[in-house]
Protein backbone atom coordinates (compact mmCIF):
# COMPACT_ATOMS: atom_id res chain seq x y z
CA UNK A 1 0.00 0.00 0.00
CA UNK A 2 3.22 2.44 1.18
CA UNK A 3 4.75 1.63 -1.99
CA UNK A 4 1.60 2.02 -4.62
CA UNK A 5 1.28 5.46 -2.63
CA UNK A 6 4.89 6.99 -3.24
CA UNK A 7 4.07 5.64 -7.05
CA UNK A 8 1.25 7.30 -7.13
CA UNK A 9 2.59 10.59 -5.75
CA UNK A 10 5.76 10.06 -8.09
CA UNK A 11 3.82 10.01 -11.00
CA UNK A 12 1.63 13.10 -10.13
CA UNK A 13 4.60 15.13 -9.95
CA UNK A 14 6.02 13.75 -13.20
CA UNK A 15 2.29 14.78 -14.48
CA UNK A 16 2.46 18.55 -12.64
CA UNK A 17 5.63 19.15 -13.89
CA UNK A 18 5.08 18.53 -17.77
CA UNK A 19 1.71 20.17 -17.52
CA UNK A 20 3.61 22.99 -16.54
CA UNK A 21 5.98 23.22 -19.17
CA UNK A 22 2.92 23.57 -22.04
CA UNK A 23 1.35 25.88 -19.99
CA UNK A 24 4.50 27.90 -19.56
CA UNK A 25 5.11 28.36 -23.32
CA UNK A 26 3.25 31.61 -24.20
CA UNK A 27 0.08 31.47 -25.72
CA UNK A 28 -0.92 34.58 -28.13
CA UNK A 29 -3.16 36.77 -26.83
CA UNK A 30 -6.95 37.33 -27.83
CA UNK A 31 -6.29 39.22 -30.88
CA UNK A 32 -8.99 42.29 -30.86
CA UNK A 33 -10.78 42.58 -34.64
CA UNK A 34 -9.15 45.76 -35.60
CA UNK A 35 -11.35 47.33 -38.09
CA UNK A 36 -8.98 48.40 -41.13
CA UNK A 37 -10.56 51.97 -41.05
CA UNK A 38 -11.28 53.22 -37.90
CA UNK A 39 -13.27 56.16 -38.55
CA UNK A 40 -16.57 55.21 -40.31
CA UNK A 41 -18.48 57.92 -39.45
CA UNK A 42 -20.73 60.38 -41.14
CA UNK A 43 -20.13 64.15 -41.80
CA UNK A 44 -22.59 66.75 -40.68
CA UNK A 45 -23.73 69.78 -42.14
CA UNK A 46 -25.15 70.31 -38.92
CA UNK A 47 -24.15 73.25 -36.66
CA UNK A 48 -22.99 72.66 -34.13
CA UNK A 49 -21.15 74.68 -31.88
CA UNK A 50 -17.54 73.05 -30.47
CA UNK A 51 -17.23 76.11 -28.23
CA UNK A 52 -18.47 74.36 -25.20
CA UNK A 53 -15.69 71.84 -25.36
CA UNK A 54 -12.61 74.37 -26.74
CA UNK A 55 -13.76 76.90 -24.14
CA UNK A 56 -14.29 74.75 -21.43
CA UNK A 57 -12.58 75.41 -18.42
CA UNK A 58 -11.32 71.80 -17.91
CA UNK A 59 -10.37 71.45 -21.61
CA UNK A 60 -6.84 71.09 -22.17
CA UNK A 61 -5.20 71.67 -25.20
CA UNK A 62 -3.01 68.74 -26.23
CA UNK A 63 -1.71 70.04 -29.29
CA UNK A 64 -2.76 72.77 -31.69
CA UNK A 65 -6.24 72.48 -32.25
CA UNK A 66 -7.14 69.35 -30.00
CA UNK A 67 -8.42 69.39 -26.96
CA UNK A 68 -9.13 66.95 -23.99
CA UNK A 69 -11.86 66.59 -21.56
CA UNK A 70 -11.27 63.98 -19.15
CA UNK A 71 -13.85 64.94 -16.48
CA UNK A 72 -12.81 61.79 -14.35
CA UNK A 73 -9.52 63.57 -13.02
CA UNK A 74 -12.17 65.53 -10.96
CA UNK A 75 -14.94 63.44 -10.59
CA UNK A 76 -13.47 59.09 -9.98
CA UNK A 77 -17.37 57.70 -11.02
CA UNK A 78 -16.26 58.96 -14.21
CA UNK A 79 -15.02 56.10 -16.68
CA UNK A 80 -15.12 58.28 -20.03
CA UNK A 81 -13.00 60.54 -21.33
CA UNK A 82 -12.79 63.25 -24.68
CA UNK A 83 -10.69 64.51 -27.54
CA UNK A 84 -12.22 67.32 -29.73
CA UNK A 85 -10.30 67.75 -33.00
CA UNK A 86 -10.63 71.29 -34.77
CA UNK A 87 -8.87 70.31 -37.68
CA UNK A 88 -12.01 67.95 -38.59
CA UNK A 89 -14.59 68.64 -35.99
CA UNK A 90 -13.96 65.08 -35.08
CA UNK A 91 -14.49 63.64 -31.47
CA UNK A 92 -12.61 60.69 -29.61
CA UNK A 93 -14.65 59.26 -26.78
CA UNK A 94 -12.68 56.97 -24.50
CA UNK A 95 -14.20 54.21 -22.73
CA UNK A 96 -11.83 53.66 -19.55
CA UNK A 97 -14.44 51.64 -16.93
CA UNK A 98 -16.47 48.40 -16.88
CA UNK A 99 -19.12 47.62 -17.56
CA UNK A 100 -18.87 49.04 -21.29
CA UNK A 101 -22.63 49.42 -22.15
CA UNK A 102 -23.45 51.46 -18.71
CA UNK A 103 -20.37 53.80 -19.32
CA UNK A 104 -20.56 53.92 -22.98
CA UNK A 105 -24.22 55.22 -22.11
CA UNK A 106 -22.90 57.91 -19.36
CA UNK A 107 -20.28 59.28 -22.37
CA UNK A 108 -23.12 59.40 -24.73
CA UNK A 109 -25.70 61.38 -22.83
CA UNK A 110 -22.59 63.47 -21.70
CA UNK A 111 -21.94 64.63 -24.95
CA UNK A 112 -25.64 65.33 -25.59
CA UNK A 113 -25.54 67.85 -22.89
CA UNK A 114 -21.90 68.57 -23.92
CA UNK A 115 -22.90 69.43 -27.49
CA UNK A 116 -26.67 70.59 -26.47
CA UNK A 117 -27.66 68.86 -29.74
CA UNK A 118 -30.55 65.78 -30.52
CA UNK A 119 -29.60 62.43 -30.31
CA UNK A 120 -30.61 62.22 -34.33
CA UNK A 121 -27.50 65.42 -34.62
CA UNK A 122 -25.42 63.55 -32.09
CA UNK A 123 -25.79 60.61 -34.72
CA UNK A 124 -24.82 62.52 -37.60
CA UNK A 125 -21.19 63.66 -36.17
CA UNK A 126 -17.66 62.41 -36.22
CA UNK A 127 -17.53 60.37 -33.36
CA UNK A 128 -15.55 57.56 -32.64
CA UNK A 129 -16.65 55.54 -29.10
CA UNK A 130 -13.05 53.06 -28.08
CA UNK A 131 -12.30 51.16 -25.29
CA UNK A 132 -9.22 51.03 -24.29
CA UNK A 133 -7.00 47.87 -24.44
CA UNK A 134 -6.19 47.59 -20.94
CA UNK A 135 -9.99 47.44 -20.23
CA UNK A 136 -11.61 45.16 -22.74
CA UNK A 137 -8.85 43.71 -25.08
CA UNK A 138 -11.47 41.89 -27.22
CA UNK A 139 -13.54 45.26 -28.32
CA UNK A 140 -10.29 47.92 -28.09
CA UNK A 141 -9.67 48.77 -31.92
CA UNK A 142 -13.49 48.74 -32.86
CA UNK A 143 -15.99 51.85 -32.94
CA UNK A 144 -18.64 51.16 -30.31
CA UNK A 145 -20.80 54.39 -31.59
CA UNK A 146 -23.09 56.39 -29.69
CA UNK A 147 -25.14 53.89 -27.30
CA UNK A 148 -28.51 55.52 -28.92
CA UNK A 149 -27.62 55.45 -32.52
CA UNK A 150 -28.97 52.67 -34.93
CA UNK A 151 -25.35 52.00 -36.08
CA UNK A 152 -24.05 51.10 -32.93
CA UNK A 153 -22.56 48.49 -31.49
CA UNK A 154 -24.77 46.31 -29.29
CA UNK A 155 -23.04 45.59 -25.96
CA UNK B 1 15.64 -4.04 -16.28
CA UNK B 2 18.09 -2.91 -14.45
CA UNK B 3 19.34 -0.73 -17.59
CA UNK B 4 15.68 -0.35 -19.18
CA UNK B 5 14.19 2.02 -16.62
CA UNK B 6 17.70 4.57 -16.98
CA UNK B 7 17.66 4.61 -20.74
CA UNK B 8 13.82 5.38 -20.47
CA UNK B 9 14.49 8.55 -18.27
CA UNK B 10 17.37 9.66 -20.43
CA UNK B 11 15.16 9.14 -23.88
CA UNK B 12 12.30 11.19 -22.16
CA UNK B 13 14.34 13.68 -20.79
CA UNK B 14 15.82 14.47 -24.60
CA UNK B 15 12.38 14.40 -26.32
CA UNK B 16 11.29 16.90 -23.53
CA UNK B 17 14.51 19.23 -23.57
CA UNK B 18 14.10 20.58 -26.80
CA UNK B 19 10.62 21.91 -26.27
CA UNK B 20 11.68 23.35 -22.71
CA UNK B 21 14.34 24.81 -24.18
CA UNK B 22 12.46 26.45 -27.15
CA UNK B 23 9.77 27.53 -24.98
CA UNK B 24 12.52 29.58 -23.16
CA UNK B 25 13.29 31.80 -25.60
CA UNK B 26 16.65 32.35 -23.32
CA UNK B 27 18.12 35.24 -25.46
CA UNK B 28 16.14 38.20 -25.20
CA UNK B 29 17.88 40.22 -27.69
CA UNK B 30 20.19 40.25 -30.86
CA UNK B 31 17.68 38.92 -33.75
CA UNK B 32 17.30 41.80 -35.57
CA UNK B 33 15.84 40.42 -39.04
CA UNK B 34 13.10 38.44 -36.24
CA UNK B 35 12.29 41.98 -35.38
CA UNK B 36 14.59 41.99 -31.82
CA UNK B 37 16.40 44.78 -30.74
CA UNK B 38 20.15 44.59 -30.71
CA UNK B 39 21.52 43.21 -27.60
CA UNK B 40 22.60 45.69 -24.55
CA UNK B 41 24.54 44.90 -21.25
CA UNK B 42 21.57 44.59 -19.30
CA UNK B 43 20.23 41.53 -21.68
CA UNK B 44 23.50 39.72 -20.22
CA UNK B 45 21.45 39.98 -16.95
CA UNK B 46 18.17 38.73 -18.73
CA UNK B 47 19.99 36.08 -20.18
CA UNK B 48 21.28 34.72 -16.35
CA UNK B 49 17.73 35.06 -15.51
CA UNK B 50 16.51 33.12 -18.27
CA UNK B 51 19.06 30.26 -18.08
CA UNK B 52 18.53 30.27 -14.14
CA UNK B 53 14.31 29.86 -14.81
CA UNK B 54 15.40 26.86 -17.57
CA UNK B 55 17.79 25.17 -15.30
CA UNK B 56 14.84 25.20 -12.46
CA UNK B 57 12.52 23.89 -15.31
CA UNK B 58 14.37 21.33 -15.76
CA UNK B 59 15.68 20.04 -12.34
CA UNK B 60 11.94 19.88 -12.06
CA UNK B 61 11.51 17.42 -14.83
CA UNK B 62 14.70 15.53 -13.36
CA UNK B 63 13.13 15.55 -10.05
CA UNK B 64 10.04 13.82 -11.00
CA UNK B 65 11.57 11.01 -13.39
CA UNK B 66 14.09 10.08 -10.36
CA UNK B 67 11.31 10.16 -8.39
CA UNK B 68 9.21 8.01 -10.52
CA UNK B 69 12.60 5.51 -11.14
CA UNK B 70 12.89 5.50 -7.39
CA UNK B 71 9.28 4.26 -6.86
CA UNK B 72 9.43 1.61 -9.51
CA UNK B 73 12.31 0.13 -7.67
CA UNK B 74 10.53 0.56 -4.50
CA UNK B 75 8.11 -1.38 -6.44
CA UNK B 76 10.84 -3.83 -7.90
CA UNK B 77 12.24 -4.94 -4.68
CA UNK B 78 10.61 -7.73 -3.69
CA UNK B 79 12.10 -8.31 -0.29
CA UNK B 80 15.00 -7.02 -1.08
CA UNK B 81 15.90 -4.99 2.40
CA UNK B 82 18.96 -3.41 0.78
CA UNK B 83 16.71 -2.41 -2.83
CA UNK B 84 13.99 -0.66 -0.57
CA UNK B 85 16.30 1.18 1.38
CA UNK B 86 18.62 2.85 -1.69
CA UNK B 87 14.92 3.50 -3.11
CA UNK B 88 13.36 5.22 -0.31
CA UNK B 89 16.68 7.22 0.45
CA UNK B 90 16.84 7.99 -3.42
CA UNK B 91 13.48 9.49 -2.97
CA UNK B 92 13.85 11.50 -0.03
CA UNK B 93 17.16 13.12 -1.30
CA UNK B 94 15.86 14.27 -4.49
CA UNK B 95 13.00 15.59 -2.85
CA UNK B 96 15.28 17.56 -0.28
CA UNK B 97 17.37 18.60 -3.05
CA UNK B 98 14.45 19.76 -5.16
CA UNK B 99 12.96 22.01 -1.97
CA UNK B 100 16.75 23.44 -1.72
CA UNK B 101 16.96 24.51 -5.40
CA UNK B 102 12.83 25.89 -4.94
CA UNK B 103 14.05 27.68 -2.19
CA UNK B 104 17.22 29.12 -2.82
CA UNK B 105 15.18 31.81 -4.52
CA UNK B 106 12.87 32.86 -1.79
CA UNK B 107 16.37 32.76 0.61
CA UNK B 108 17.59 35.69 -1.92
CA UNK B 109 14.63 37.36 -2.43
CA UNK B 110 13.95 37.64 1.57
CA UNK B 111 18.10 37.61 1.97
CA UNK B 112 18.19 40.86 -0.50
CA UNK B 113 15.39 42.32 0.92
CA UNK B 114 16.17 42.45 4.92
CA UNK B 115 19.72 44.11 3.96
CA UNK B 116 18.14 46.88 1.08
CA UNK B 117 15.63 47.26 3.89
CA UNK B 118 13.12 49.16 1.28
CA UNK B 119 9.70 48.18 1.12
CA UNK B 120 9.71 48.85 -2.60
CA UNK B 121 12.03 46.72 -3.64
CA UNK B 122 11.58 44.45 -5.76
CA UNK B 123 11.75 40.86 -6.48
CA UNK B 124 15.82 40.29 -6.92
CA UNK B 125 15.35 38.41 -10.39
CA UNK B 126 13.04 41.20 -12.01
CA UNK B 127 15.58 43.03 -14.33
CA UNK B 128 15.19 47.03 -15.07
CA UNK B 129 16.51 48.03 -17.77
CA UNK B 130 17.98 51.95 -17.65
CA UNK B 131 18.76 53.38 -21.34
CA UNK B 132 21.47 52.72 -22.72
CA UNK B 133 24.38 54.50 -25.20
CA UNK B 134 22.76 53.18 -28.45
CA UNK B 135 25.52 51.50 -30.78
CA UNK B 136 26.67 54.41 -33.29
CA UNK B 137 27.26 51.54 -35.90
CA UNK B 138 25.38 52.39 -38.80
CA UNK B 139 23.65 49.56 -39.99
CA UNK B 140 22.29 50.69 -43.97
CA UNK B 141 19.20 49.40 -44.48
CA UNK B 142 19.03 47.48 -48.03
CA UNK B 143 16.18 48.28 -50.13
CA UNK B 144 15.55 47.91 -53.63
CA UNK B 145 13.27 50.45 -55.68
CA UNK B 146 11.98 50.51 -58.98
CA UNK B 147 13.51 52.88 -61.72
CA UNK B 148 10.77 55.96 -60.50
CA UNK B 149 12.63 56.07 -56.98
CA UNK B 150 16.34 56.67 -58.39
CA UNK B 151 15.65 60.29 -58.64
CA UNK B 152 15.26 60.18 -54.98
CA UNK B 153 18.98 59.50 -54.94
CA UNK B 154 19.28 63.61 -56.73
CA UNK B 155 17.75 65.07 -54.18
CA UNK B 156 20.71 65.95 -51.09
CA UNK B 157 21.89 63.67 -48.98
CA UNK B 158 20.19 60.31 -50.36
CA UNK B 159 23.05 57.72 -51.03
CA UNK B 160 22.71 54.73 -52.25
CA UNK B 161 23.13 52.30 -50.06
CA UNK B 162 25.72 49.16 -49.58
CA UNK B 163 23.61 46.93 -52.39
CA UNK B 164 22.46 47.60 -55.92
CA UNK B 165 19.41 49.80 -55.68
CA UNK B 166 19.67 51.02 -52.22
CA UNK B 167 18.34 54.59 -51.37
CA UNK B 168 19.24 55.56 -47.73
CA UNK B 169 19.49 59.27 -46.35
CA UNK B 170 21.46 59.84 -42.69
CA UNK B 171 19.50 61.98 -40.28
CA UNK B 172 20.67 64.60 -38.52
CA UNK B 173 21.93 64.14 -35.16
CA UNK B 174 20.04 66.42 -32.54
CA UNK B 175 22.24 67.55 -29.36
CA UNK B 176 21.35 65.96 -26.16
CA UNK B 177 23.24 64.58 -23.12
CA UNK B 178 25.69 62.40 -23.03
CA UNK B 179 25.22 58.73 -24.13
CA UNK B 180 22.00 59.81 -25.84
CA UNK B 181 21.87 59.78 -29.28
CA UNK B 182 18.35 61.43 -30.66
CA UNK B 183 17.83 62.22 -34.45
CA UNK B 184 15.45 64.29 -36.59
CA UNK B 185 14.54 62.15 -39.39
CA UNK B 186 12.23 64.49 -40.48
CA UNK B 187 13.29 65.81 -43.73
CA UNK B 188 14.09 62.99 -45.27
CA UNK B 189 10.83 61.28 -44.33
CA UNK B 190 8.89 64.05 -46.03
CA UNK B 191 11.06 63.94 -49.13
CA UNK B 192 10.27 60.59 -49.50
CA UNK B 193 6.73 60.31 -48.66
CA UNK B 194 6.49 64.00 -50.87
CA UNK B 195 7.08 61.34 -54.06
CA UNK B 196 4.86 58.50 -52.90
CA UNK B 197 6.96 56.51 -51.20
CA UNK B 198 7.32 55.27 -47.95
CA UNK B 199 9.89 55.78 -45.55
CA UNK B 200 11.77 53.49 -43.06
CA UNK B 201 13.57 55.00 -40.15
CA UNK B 202 16.68 52.08 -39.20
CA UNK B 203 16.92 50.26 -35.84
CA UNK B 204 18.60 52.83 -34.62
CA UNK B 205 16.97 55.97 -35.64
CA UNK B 206 20.24 56.86 -37.82
CA UNK B 207 18.89 56.64 -41.13
CA UNK B 208 15.77 56.71 -43.11
CA UNK B 209 15.39 54.03 -46.05
CA UNK B 210 12.86 54.94 -48.59
CA UNK B 211 11.23 52.62 -50.71
CA UNK B 212 8.05 52.26 -52.80
CA UNK B 213 6.45 50.48 -50.22
CA UNK B 214 8.51 47.63 -49.16
CA UNK B 215 8.88 47.67 -45.06
CA UNK B 216 12.19 47.89 -43.65
CA UNK B 217 13.37 47.40 -39.94
CA UNK B 218 12.39 49.53 -36.99
CA UNK B 219 11.37 46.60 -34.84
CA UNK B 220 8.32 44.15 -33.75
CA UNK B 221 6.84 42.24 -36.27
CA UNK B 222 4.99 43.52 -39.22
CA UNK B 223 4.18 46.56 -41.10
CA UNK B 224 0.53 47.51 -40.93
CA UNK B 225 -0.19 50.22 -43.67
CA UNK B 226 -0.83 53.97 -42.18
CA UNK B 227 -4.56 54.66 -41.54
CA UNK B 228 -5.62 57.50 -43.45
CA UNK B 229 -9.20 58.29 -42.17
CA UNK B 230 -7.34 58.41 -38.19
CA UNK B 231 -7.71 61.24 -36.39
CA UNK B 232 -7.08 62.94 -33.22
CA UNK B 233 -3.50 61.95 -31.87
CA UNK B 234 -3.72 58.95 -34.54
CA UNK B 235 -3.82 61.04 -37.51
CA UNK B 236 -1.46 60.12 -39.54
CA UNK B 237 0.28 63.54 -40.06
CA UNK B 238 0.52 64.05 -36.68
CA UNK B 239 2.05 59.97 -35.95
CA UNK B 240 4.19 59.20 -39.67
CA UNK B 241 7.11 62.47 -38.93
CA UNK B 242 7.83 60.15 -35.72
CA UNK B 243 7.26 56.55 -36.37
CA UNK B 244 7.47 56.78 -40.56
CA UNK B 245 7.07 53.36 -41.63
CA UNK B 246 6.21 52.34 -38.19
CA UNK B 247 2.73 54.30 -38.81
CA UNK B 248 0.31 52.39 -39.19
CA UNK B 249 1.66 50.07 -35.83
CA UNK B 250 1.83 53.29 -33.71
CA UNK B 251 -1.87 53.97 -34.54
CA UNK B 252 -2.62 50.54 -33.61
CA UNK B 253 -0.86 51.30 -30.25
CA UNK B 254 -2.06 55.02 -30.15
CA UNK B 255 -5.63 53.70 -30.29
CA UNK B 256 -5.55 50.99 -27.89
CA UNK B 257 -3.55 52.83 -25.36
CA UNK B 258 -5.59 56.17 -24.95
CA UNK B 259 -8.51 55.79 -27.47
CA UNK B 260 -6.59 58.43 -29.68
CA UNK B 261 -5.63 60.85 -27.05
CA UNK B 262 -9.37 60.64 -25.65
CA UNK B 263 -7.84 58.97 -22.48
CA UNK B 264 -4.41 60.83 -21.38
CA UNK B 265 -4.21 59.81 -17.87
CA UNK B 266 -3.84 56.10 -17.33
CA UNK B 267 -6.99 54.43 -15.82
CA UNK B 268 -4.65 50.81 -14.46
CA UNK B 269 -1.27 52.18 -14.69
CA UNK B 270 -1.72 53.28 -11.40
CA UNK B 271 0.45 53.68 -7.52
CA UNK B 272 -0.66 51.48 -5.15
CA UNK B 273 0.38 53.89 -2.17
CA UNK B 274 -1.84 56.86 -3.48
CA UNK B 275 -3.77 55.76 -6.50
CA UNK B 276 -2.07 58.24 -8.76
CA UNK B 277 -1.74 57.44 -12.39
CA UNK B 278 2.27 56.75 -13.56
CA UNK B 279 1.90 56.41 -17.27
CA UNK B 280 0.46 59.33 -19.36
CA UNK B 281 -0.22 60.43 -22.91
CA UNK B 282 -1.45 59.21 -25.98
CA UNK B 283 0.74 56.32 -26.13
CA UNK B 284 0.81 56.40 -22.32
CA UNK B 285 4.43 56.14 -21.10
CA UNK B 286 5.56 55.02 -18.09
CA UNK B 287 7.47 57.69 -16.54
CA UNK B 288 8.79 55.56 -13.55
CA UNK B 289 11.16 53.51 -16.00
CA UNK B 290 11.07 56.50 -19.10
CA UNK B 291 12.58 60.03 -19.26
CA UNK B 292 11.11 62.08 -21.33
CA UNK B 293 13.08 64.65 -23.69
CA UNK B 294 13.09 67.16 -26.04
CA UNK B 295 9.59 68.72 -25.55
CA UNK B 296 8.76 72.17 -26.38
CA UNK B 297 8.22 74.60 -23.64
CA UNK B 298 9.88 72.22 -20.83
CA UNK B 299 13.62 71.25 -19.98
CA UNK B 300 15.29 68.98 -23.20
CA UNK B 301 15.80 66.32 -20.52
CA UNK B 302 13.40 65.48 -17.53
CA UNK B 303 14.62 62.21 -15.92
CA UNK B 304 11.05 61.32 -14.60
CA UNK B 305 12.42 58.68 -13.17
CA UNK B 306 13.68 59.94 -10.07
CA UNK B 307 10.67 61.54 -9.86
CA UNK B 308 9.70 58.00 -8.18
CA UNK B 309 11.55 55.76 -5.51
CA UNK B 310 10.37 52.21 -6.83
CA UNK B 311 8.92 51.44 -10.17
CA UNK B 312 5.75 50.86 -11.44
CA UNK B 313 2.92 49.63 -9.44
CA UNK B 314 4.87 49.79 -6.34
CA UNK B 315 6.20 53.24 -7.71
CA UNK B 316 5.87 56.15 -4.47
CA UNK B 317 6.64 59.71 -5.63
CA UNK B 318 9.64 61.61 -4.17
CA UNK B 319 9.78 64.96 -6.13
CA UNK B 320 6.33 66.13 -7.07
CA UNK B 321 7.23 68.68 -9.19
CA UNK B 322 9.03 66.59 -11.66
CA UNK B 323 6.12 64.17 -11.31
CA UNK B 324 4.05 66.59 -12.44
CA UNK B 325 6.30 68.07 -15.02
CA UNK B 326 6.44 64.98 -16.73
CA UNK B 327 3.10 64.33 -16.19
CA UNK B 328 1.93 67.81 -18.74
CA UNK B 329 4.08 67.43 -20.64
CA UNK B 330 4.03 63.99 -22.05
CA UNK B 331 0.18 64.44 -22.25
CA UNK B 332 0.89 66.75 -25.05
CA UNK B 333 0.55 64.81 -28.32
CA UNK B 334 3.40 66.31 -30.08
CA UNK B 335 5.68 65.33 -26.90
CA UNK B 336 3.91 61.83 -26.25
CA UNK B 337 4.42 60.81 -29.54
CA UNK B 338 7.86 61.93 -30.36
CA UNK B 339 9.28 60.21 -26.91
CA UNK B 340 7.33 57.23 -27.98
CA UNK B 341 9.03 56.60 -31.02
CA UNK B 342 12.33 56.98 -29.25
CA UNK B 343 11.37 54.80 -27.31
CA UNK B 344 9.91 51.99 -29.28
CA UNK B 345 13.31 52.78 -31.72
CA UNK B 346 14.83 52.09 -28.51
CA UNK B 347 12.79 49.05 -26.84
CA UNK B 348 10.87 47.36 -29.53
CA UNK B 349 6.80 47.68 -29.51
CA UNK B 350 6.00 44.47 -26.93
CA UNK B 351 6.35 44.07 -24.40
CA UNK B 352 6.84 48.22 -23.55
CA UNK B 353 2.98 48.60 -25.04
CA UNK B 354 0.74 45.90 -23.97
CA UNK B 355 -1.35 46.77 -26.80
CA UNK B 356 0.95 45.53 -28.73
CA UNK B 357 -0.06 42.08 -28.53
CA UNK B 358 -3.46 43.03 -29.93
CA UNK B 359 -1.93 45.14 -33.21
CA UNK B 360 0.18 41.84 -33.68
CA UNK B 361 3.45 43.32 -33.10
CA UNK B 362 4.17 40.56 -30.16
Amino acid sequence: MKKLFLIVIGLLVLLISVTLIFLNRQTPAATPAYQPTIFPVSSSSVSVNYETITKNPNAIEVSAGMYNLNESQSNPNVGYALLYSEADDSIYISIDKEPLSQTREQASQYLLGLLNVTQEVACTLKVYVGVLYSVNNTLSGQNLGLSFCPSSMKL
Amino acid sequence: MKHLLPALFLGFILLVVPFASEAAGLVPCGNVAGGEQPCQSCDVVKLTNNVISWLVMILSIIAALIIVYAGVKLVTAGGNTHAMEEAKSTMTNIIIGFIIVLSGWLVVDYGMKALVNDRTFGVWNEVQCTQQPVATTTAQTTINYTPAFALIGNVQGWVPGSAAGATVAACALLPGPPGVREYNCSPQQTQCTNIGGLAAISADGSTVACSPGQSSSGGGGGIKPPDLSAGGACATNLVQPYFGAQTGNAQCIIRGESTCGASMVSVTDKMSIDGRAFSFGPMQINLTVHEIIGCAGYPPVMDCKTAFSGRNYSARVINEGLYQQCARAVQNIDCGLKNGARIQRRDGWYPTWSTAAGCGLR
